[in-house]
C-alpha cells in the first residue's frame, strides 16, 4: 500500500467533518451486519458463540471498518485478504465472490472461512465486504475438524485459497465443499445467510457512496486511517525507545519437542514498533503452527489493548507496526504444517509481547490469561458438541481478575453453552458448571479463577477430541504475582480417571462410553504483585466465597524462596537451567521440572531443569544468559514435565 | 373501567433522575397540565407526593395515578438491594456469575483491566441443594427437603432476608422449585422462583431474572407500600398502577412480587404515548426519537403496536423479560465533542451530564457539547430560557468551541456544524438499526421527536435516513408523563413448548394459552380489578428447526397450523429477506398478554386560527451562512398556520429547528408535522 502517498497527492484531502461522518456510516454498516449474522444463523457457534466478524475493506485493500465487537484475530488478518484475492485472480467480475481459509496466505485456521464480496463501480471493485465465520466442520479427521493430533493440514479439513465462486451460490465447487463437511445442512443455510447479509450491506454501502461520491469516500478513508495511525503512534511515542526481549512457551504435543517457544525482540523506535520473532521454534508436525497473519495480530492486539483500548483497528493502526516472522517457524508456518492451534501460538505471541511490555511499563501489565482456546469436541455421526471454556483473567494494578470470562485478547464469544440447551439437544448431561477453586494466580491482586465443567455422555459411540495447550505451562503472574492453575482435562469412567491421551490437552477421536464424564477445567489468570501483600480481609473474603481452600489461602502467606543466579553458557538451549542440589531439595524439583524466576517488578521467566549441578553454590540457579537481577524468587511450577531430552 | 361520577382527574407521573414530572388530565375539560418537581433519589415517593401537592388538586378528586419508577433500577445499579441468597441445583451455584463467559459490557473488548460488575448475590450466599429434574421433565433425584429446611435456618441466622431459587430444567417441570418455595416461605417473606419470573429454557437467563427480582423485592415492596399508604390514606378510591418494562401497567401486587418487571420502564411511557398519538393522528408507522442529555432512545412503533423484545444487557446482567424494543445510543445534548489523539473528531461517549452541563448553561462546563453547537449556530437563542431555571449563554458556548476550532483551522460555526453532523449521523445509525436492520424501510415511517433536544435535530436525522415526515407532539418535554396514562393493565404468561410445529404441538400450545387467559382473568379479579374490558393477545415464538433466535408472532386466538405457518413466512421474509423452504418450523414459546384498558386521556385540538407571522427573527447559521431566521412561538400556532424553513419554533420545554426545504403544518391534535417540500 505504498502507492497511497502518491495517490493522495492528486485528490483533495477529505475534511475533518466529512471523514467523521463517513466513519460513523461505515461503523453502522458493520454493526448492522453483525446483528443480522447473530439473528439468522443456524450454527450455535455463530448465534450463541458469536464466532465471526464483519469488516469493510476498500478497493485498495485497506481495512476500513470493524464493529468494535469483532474478534481481533478475525479482523486483523483481513488486511491481507483483499491483496490476496487480487494477487490470485487477474480478472474478477461483479458476479464473483471468494472463499478463503488458507492459513498460509493470511487465514487463521481452516474452520474460519471468509466470504469476500466485491462491490463494483464503473467496472472495478471499489469495496470488499468480508464476513469471516467459524464453520462447525470443514472436513478432516474428526467431527468439528479441529483436534490435537493432526500431523498435517489435510487432517484438518478443506483448504480454500481465495476460491472464486458465483455470488448466487449456484456452483459445482460449492457442492463439492458442502459434500465434504459434516453438518452440511447448517453450513449451506449459514452460507446463504452470509450472502444475504453481504447483499444488504452492499446496498447501504452504495447509499454512502452515492451520497458523498467515491472520491470523497476515498479521501475520507485516507483521513480515517491517518488519524488512527497518528493516535496509536502518539501512544507508542510515550514509551522509551529500546529493544525488549521475551520468550513465551507452549506445551507442544507428543509429536513435538516440549516446550515449544515463541521468541520476541520488540523494538520501540520513537513512534513505531518492530517485532522480530526470529528464534521461535521450527514448525511442527502438530496443530501448533500459525500462518503469517497471526504474529502481527498478536502484537497489535496486545499493544493496542494496553496503550489505547478504545482506539480503532484498521489499516492505519497496522501501519505503525512491522513484524519479522521467519517462514518455517511456528509463527509463520508453511505447507503442510497443521494450523488448527494457531490460537495457541497466538496466545504465546501475546504472552511474549506482554513479557516485553512488562519490562517497559510493568505496573500496567496484567497477569497472563488462559493461553489456549481449549477446543473441546464430543460428537458422533449425528451431533457435534463444541465448547472452548474461558479461563480467569489476570490481576492488575486496578484489582483482581475476573472468573472464567473472555479476556481482552479474545473477542466476546460464548465459550460454554446453556446446560439446558445442551441437555435438550445432545445425548449429554451437564453435572457441574462452577468456579474452579484455588485456580486463581495468587498476588496482591489475584487473577480470576477458571471454571470446572463436567459433561456426562449418554450414547455409546461418541468421540472426544481436544486441542488445548498450557496444560503444563501455567499462565504467568507479573510483578511478583504467582501463576494461575493450568488448564486440565480428565475423563472419568465409573468415577476413575481414564488415560485418554499420552500428552495432556491433545487428543483426536478418543472413544467415549456411555456414562463417561469429561471434566473440563480452565486455567486461572496470573496474579499481580506479591501474594504476601494481599490484605487479610481480601483473603478472608476469597475463603468465605470458596475461591480458595485452606491450603490455597495458606499459599499466600508461604515465605518465598530466593535463588542466586549464575550464568552457564554451556547450557544447550535458552530455556534450560541447572540448579543447586539444596535448592532442588527445598523446591521438590528434579531434572525436567519447570521453575519460574521473578522479582517484584516485571515479567516471570520460565526454565526447565536440565540437571542438578553439585558444583553450583548453595541456593544457586545457573542460566544460559543473565537476567536483569542477580537474585530472584524461584517457584516450582511443575515437578514433572515431558521435557524433551537435550 | 370508565365510571360516570368518578373523580375527575387522572395523574401520570414520570420519575426521572433529575425531575419528577406530573401530567394531570382533567376529564371534565379534556385538558392536560404539567407540573415539575425535583426528584428525591433517597425517597422517590416524597417527590411523587410533592408533585401531586403542587398541582393543588385534592387527592380525593384523583381517580387514577400511574407512575413510571426507577426505584428498582436504581437499587440494582447502585447495588443497594437486599441481603439475598440463592439456592440452586448442586453443581450450578455459579451459573449467575459465569453466564456463558461473556463480559456483557459494551465497549470492553480490548480492556485488559476489565472486571465483571459485582454479582448481586455473592458466592458465599449462593448455596446448593440435592435435587435433579431432567431435560424431559422427569425427576431423577428428589428434593432434599430436610437439607433445605436446615439451609433455610442457616441463611436466616446469617441475616438473609430474601431467597431466589433456581433449579435446572425447572422450565420443564417446576415441581421442585414450588416444593422448595413452600419450605422457604415459612422463614422468608421474600422468595422468588426462577420458573415464576421467567418460565423459559436457559438457566443463566432464568436464574439471573430470579436474582434480580429477589434483590430488589424488599426495596420495591417498602417503597410501594409507603406510597400507596400515603395516597390511600387520603383517598381510598384512587387506583394506583406502575409502568412495566413492556409498556403495560402493573397492579401493586404484581409490582411487589415481580419488581424486576419495572427495571426497564424508564422510556416505556414515551412509547405508550406514541402508540396513543399514532391512533389519534392516524399515523400508523412512527420511529420515536427521544434525545436527552446523555443518551438518545430510538424505537419503532409499527401498526400502532408496542415494539417488544425479550432481552437486554444492564450493567453486566442479562435481563430477559418482555420489554420495549428501544435502541439507546450514548449521544445526547450533553455529549462532549473532542479531537482524539489522532486528530479525529469524536462526539461522546463522555457527557457533561446535568452538572456542570453544557458550557452554555453557565454552570462551569468548559468543553463543547452538542447543545453548545446548537447555541453557536443560533438554533438555541442567546438568553433563551430552558426548563424555567436556566438561561442560554452564547458567549460561553462559543468560547468552549474556540480551542477546537482553532486547532483544526475552522471557524466556530463550521466546527459547530460538524459536531451536529456527526451527532446526527449517530442518531441516523440508531434509526437504521431499529428499522433497516429489521427489514423495515424508513421511508414508510414518520419520525416522532420528543424530549428536550429531539426537535432540534429531528429534521436533519430524517433527511439523513430518508424519512419524509417529522412529528413534534404537543408538550414534547412532558410527553413521557402524559404517556404513563396511555397504556393498559397488562399481565403476561409464557411457557416453553419446544416442539416441531404440527397439530399436536399447536394443540398443546393452545391449551396452555387458554389456561393462561383464564388464570390472568382470575388473578385480576382477586386483585379487585373489574374485568369487563379484559382481552387477551396471543403470541408464539417460532423459528426454523436448527436456529436459536426466534421471532415473535402475533397470532389470533386458537390459530391453525396453516395460519401460523403463513404468519411466520411473512414475518421471517420481511426480517431476513428470504425463506428457508424445506426446513421444518419449531414452536418454542407460547405467550399470552392479558390486558384491561384504563381511562386514558384524549389529546386536545389546536386552535383553528393560528399565527400567520413569526414573533421575530434571530441570526441562525443555515448551510454555513448566517441568516435572519424567523422565530415562532409554539403556543401561537393553530390549524391554519404554515411555516416554511428555515425557522425556529420555541416553546417552554423544547425548541424545534426547521431546515430549509421543510414545511410545518399543525395536525389534528396540535402536533407539528414537518414535511419535505
Amino acid at each position: 500500500m505504498n502507492d497511497r502517498a502518491a495517490d493522495s497527492a492528486v485528490r483533495p484531502a477529505a475534511d475533518l467533518l466529512t471523514s467523521a461522518v463517513v466513519r460513523e456510516s461505515f461503523g453502522s454498516i458493520v454493526r448492522e451486519m453483525r446483528r443480522s449474522m447473530v439473528r439468522s444463523s443456524y450454527s450455535s457457534i455463530i448465534y450463541e458463540g458469536y464466532d465471526f466478524s464483519c469488516v469493510l475493506v476498500d478497493g485498495h485493500g485497506r481495512l476500513v471498518a470493524e464493529s468494535g465487537e469483532d474478534h481481533p484475530f478475525h479482523i486483523i488478518p483481513v488486511g491481507t485478504a483483499v491483496p490476496g484475492v487480487l494477487a490470485r485472480h487477474r480478472e474478477i467480475g461483479p458476479d464473483d465472490i471468494f472463499l478463503h481459509n488458507d492459513p498460509y496466505t493470511g487465514g487463521t485456521h481452516l474452520n474460519d472461512v471468509a466470504v469476500i464480496w466485491p462491490v463494483f463501480e464503473a467496472g472495478k471493485p471499489i469495496f470488499f465486504i468480508v464476513i469471516r465465520s467459524h464453520w462447525g466442520d470443514v472436513g478432516g479427521m474428526t467431527p468439528g475438524s479441529l483436534n490435537g493430533s493432526a500431523v498435517d493440514i489435510f487432517q484438518e479439513g478443506l483448504r480454500l485459497d481465495y476460491l472464486k465462486v458465483p455470488r448466487n451460490g449456484d456452483s459445482e465447487v460449492l457442492r463439492l465443499i458442502f459434500d465434504n463437511v459434516r453438518a452440511t445442512r447448517e453450513a449451506v443455510s449459514d452460507f446463504h445467510s452470509v450472502l444475504g447479509i453481504c447483499k444488504v450491506a452492499e446496498r447501504r454501502l452504495r447509499d454512502v457512496l452515492a451520497k458523498y461520491g467515491a472520491n470523497v469516500v476515498d479521501a475520507a478513508t485516507d483521513a480515517i486511517l491517518d488519524a488512527s495511525e497518528r493516535r496509536l503512534r502518539a501512544a507508542i511515542a510515550s514509551l522509551p525507545s529500546g529493544t525488549y526481549r521475551h520468550r513465551a512457551y507452549l506445551d507442544g504435543n507428543a509429536a513435538t519437542p516440549h516446550p515449544l517457544h515463541v521468541q520476541l525482540a520488540l523494538t520501540v523506535d520513537g513512534d513505531r514498533l518492530h517485532a522480530d520473532f526470529t528464534g521461535s521454534s521450527a514448525q511442527v508436525r502438530a496443530p501448533l503452527n500459525a500462518g503469517p497473519a497471526i504474529a502481527p495480530t498478536a502484537v497489535l492486539t496486545v499493544v493496542k489493548s494496553f496503550l489505547d483500548p478504545r482506539g480503532a483497528i484498521n489499516s492505519g493502526t497496522l501501519r505503525v507496526l512491522t513484524v519479522t516472522a521467519p517462514p518455517g517457524t511456528i509463527v509463520c508456518a508453511t505447507t503442510p504444517a497443521p494450523c488448527g492451534g494457531m490460537n495457541e501460538v497466538r496466545f504465546a505471541c501475546d504472552a511474549a509481547v506482554m513479557g516485553a511490555l512488562g519490562q517497559i511499563i510493568p505496573e500496567r501489565i496484567t497477569g497472563d490469561v488462559r493461553g489456549t482456546s481449549n477446543h473441546t469436541y464430543i460428537g458422533n455421526g449425528t451431533f457435534i458438541f463444541y465448547e472452548y471454556p474461558s479461563g480467569g483473567t489476570g490481576g492488575s494494578h486496578r484489582g483482581d481478575g475476573s472468573h472464567a470470562v473472555r479476556a481482552f485478547n479474545e473477542g466476546e464469544n460464548v465459550s460454554i453453552q446453556s446446560t439446558e440447551v445442551v441437555e435438550a439437544t445432545y445425548p449429554l448431561r451437564v453435572l457441574r458448571n462452577e468456579i474452579r477453586p484455588d485456580s486463581a494466580g495468587p498476588g496482591r491482586y489475584r487473577g480470576g479463577c477458571g471454571l470446572v465443567r463436567e459433561v456426562e455422555v449418554g450414547c455409546d459411540d461418541a468421540l472426544f477430541s481436544l486441542l488445548s495447550d498450557r496444560n503444563i505451562v501455567a499462565p504467568a503472574g507479573v510483578n511478583g504475582g504467582a501463576p494461575g492453575a493450568p488448564n486440565r482435562y480428565r475423563v472419568l469412567r465409573a468415577g476413575r480417571e481414564v488415560a485418554f491421551t499420552a500428552f495432556p490437552g491433545k487428543v483426536a477421536g478418543f472413544p467415549l462410553r456411555r456414562a463417561d464424564v469429561v471434566v473440563m477445567e480452565s486455567s486461572g489468570g496470573g496474579g499481580w504483585g506479591d501474594p504476601r501483600e494481599r490484605p487479610d480481609a481480601a483473603l478472608q473474603d476469597d475463603w468465605l466465597d470458596g475461591l480458595v481452600t485452606d491450603a490455597g489461602r495458606a499459599s499466600y502467606r508461604t515465605p518465598l524462596t530466593e535463588a542466586a543466579l549464575a550464568v552457564d553458557a554451556g547450557l544447550a538451549a535458552p530455556h534450560l537451567c541447572r540448579i543447586a542440589a539444596d535448592l532442588a531439595d527445598h523446591l521438590g524439583a528434579t531434572s525436567g521440572s519447570l521453575v519460574e524466576l521473578q522479582r517484584a517488578e516485571g515479567p516471570a521467566y520460565r526454565y526447565w531443569i536440565a540437571g542438578i549441578d553439585p558444583a553450583l553454590a548453595a541456593g544457586t540457579i545457573a542460566l544460559p544468559a543473565s537476567l536483569p537481577a542477580s537474585r530472584m524468587t524461584v517457584r516450582l511450577l511443575a515437578a514433572v514435565t515431558p521435557l524433551t531430552s537435550c | 373501567m370508565a365510571h360516570a361520577g368518578a373523580p375527575r382527574y387522572l395523574a401520570g407521573l414520570d420519575v426521572g433522575g433529575t425531575f419528577t414530572d406530573l401530567t394531570l388530565y382533567d376529564r371534565a375539560s379534556g385538558t392536560a397540565s404539567a407540573f415539575k418537581v425535583p426528584s428525591n433519589r433517597r425517597a422517590p415517593d416524597e417527590a411523587v407526593l410533592a408533585a401531586l401537592d403542587k398541582s393543588g388538586v385534592p387527592r380525593e378528586d384523583i381517580a387514577l395515578i400511574v407512575h413510571g419508577t426507577t426505584v428498582a433500577t436504581n437499587a440494582l445499579l447502585e447495588r443497594r438491594g437486599a441481603n439475598a441468597a440463592m439456592i440452586t441445583t448442586a453443581g450450578f451455584r455459579d451459573v449467575v456469575e459465569l453466564g456463558r463467559t461473556t463480559r456483557l459490557v459494551p465497549n470492553s473488548l480490548y480492556d485488559p483491566y476489565f472486571r465483571r460488575p459485582e454479582v448481586l448475590i455473592p458466592r458465599r450466599r449462593r448455596r446448593v441443594i440435592g435435587e435433579r429434574v431432567e431435560a424431559d421433565g422427569r425427576v431423577s433425584a428428589p428434593l432434599d427437603r430436610e437439607g433445605l429446611a436446615a439451609l433455610a435456618l442457616e441463611l436466616k441466622a446469617e441475616g438473609v432476608e430474601a431467597v431466589a431459587v433456581g433449579f435446572l430444567n425447572s422450565y420443564r417441570n417446576p415441581a421442585h422449585e414450588r416444593e422448595a418455595a413452600q419450605i422457604l416461605r415459612e422463614h422468608f417473606e421474600f422468595v422468588t422462583l426462577s420458573s415464576d419470573v421467567l418460565n423459559e429454557m436457559r438457566e443463566f437467563e432464568r436464574f439471573s431474572a430470579a436474582t434480580i427480582n429477589v434483590y430488589v423485592m424488599p426495596v420495591m415492596a417498602s417503597y410501594v407500600r409507603r406510597l400507596t399508604g400515603a395516597i390511600r390514606g387520603r383517598s381510598a378510591a384512587t387506583s394506583f398502577y406502575t409502568m412495566a418494562s413492556h409498556g403495560g401497567l402493573m397492579s401493586t401486587d404484581l409490582v411487589c412480587s415481580h419488581p424486576v418487571r419495572t427495571i426497564l420502564s424508564g422510556p416505556a411511557a414515551g412509547v405508550a404515548a406514541t402508540v396513543q398519538l399514532s391512533r389519534a393522528t392516524g399515523i400508523a408507522n412512527l420511529i420515536t426519537y427521544d434525545m436527552g442529555g446523555t443518551s438518545t432512545d430510538v424505537a419503532m412503533v409499527s401498526a400502532g403496536r408496542f415494539p417488544l423484545r425479550r432481552e437486554t444487557l444492564l450493567d453486566g446482567m442479562v435481563v430477559r423479560l418482555p420489554q420495549l424494543d428501544i435502541e439507546t445510543i450514548g449521544a445526547g445534548g450533553g455529549s462532549i465533542a473532542a479531537l482524539d489523539a489522532g486528530g479525529s473528531l469524536q462526539v461522546g461517549p463522555t457527557s457533561a451530564g446535568a452538572v456542570p452541563g453544557p458550557a452554555c448553561y453557565g454552570r462551569g462546563g468548559t468543553q463543547p457539547t452538542v447543545t453548545d453547537a446548537n447555541v453557536v449556530l443560533g438554533r438555541l437563542g442567546d438568553g433563551q430560557e430552558l426548563g424555567g431555571s436556566l438561561r442560554i449563554d452564547r458567549a460561553a458556548a462559543a468560547s468552549a468551541m474556540r480551542p477546537m476550532a482553532q486547532d483544526t483551522g475552522l471557524s466556530e460555526t463550521q466546527m459547530a456544524e460538524g459536531i451536529i453532523r456527526l451527532a446526527v449521523a449517530k442518531m441516523a445509525s440508531a434509526v437504521y438499526e431499529v428499522s433497516v436492520a429489521r427489514g423495515y424501510d424508513p421511508r414508510d415511517f414518520s419520525l416522532l421527536c420528543y424530549g428536550g433536544a429531539g426537535p432540534l435535530h429531528a429534521c436533519l436525522v430524517a433527511e439523513e435516513v430518508g424519512i419524509p415526515q417529522v412529528v413534534v407532539p404537543p408538550m414534547p418535554g412532558a410527553f413521557s408523563a402524559f404517556g404513563a396514562l396511555c397504556s393498559t393493565l397488562t399481565k403476561d404468561r409464557v411457557a416453553t413448548v419446544l416442539a416441531e410445529l404440527d397439530e399436536a404441538s399447536l394443540r398443546r400450545a393452545c391449551a396452555l394459552a387458554t389456561g393462561f387467559e383464564g388464570e390472568m382473568r382470575e388473578e385480576y379479579q382477586r386483585e379487585g380489578i373489574a374485568v369487563e374490558g379484559y382481552g387477551a393477545e396471543w403470541q408464539l415464538d417460532m423459528r426454523y428447526v436448527g436456529q436459536a433466535h426466534e421471532i415473535t408472532l402475533h397470532v389470533p386466538a386458537q390459530p391453525t397450523v396453516a395460519q401460523v405457518t403463513q404468519i411466520f413466512g411473512r414475518e421471517f421474509e420481511r426480517e431476513y429477506g428470504r425463506l428457508d423452504k424445506g426446513r421444518e418450523l419449531q414452536l418454542v414459546n407460547v405467550r399470552v398478554l392479558g390486558r384491561i384498558p384504563i381511562d386514558t386521556p384524549a389529546f386536545g385540538t389546536p386552535a383553528a386560527l393560528g399565527a400567520v407571522a413569526p414573533e421575530g427573527t434571530r441570526p441562525v447559521c443555515v448551510n454555513d451562512a448566517l441568516c435572519a431566521c424567523p422565530v415562532w412561538r409554539r403556543e401561537a400556532l393553530g390549524a391554519s398556520t404554515v411555516i416554511t424553513g428555515p425557522a425556529v419554533i420555541e416553546e417552554m420545554s423544547a425548541t424545534t429547528y426547521l431546515p430549509p426545504g421543510w414545511r410545518i403544518t399543525v395536525g389534528p391534535v396540535g402536533e407539528l408535522r414537518a414535511q419535505r417540500m
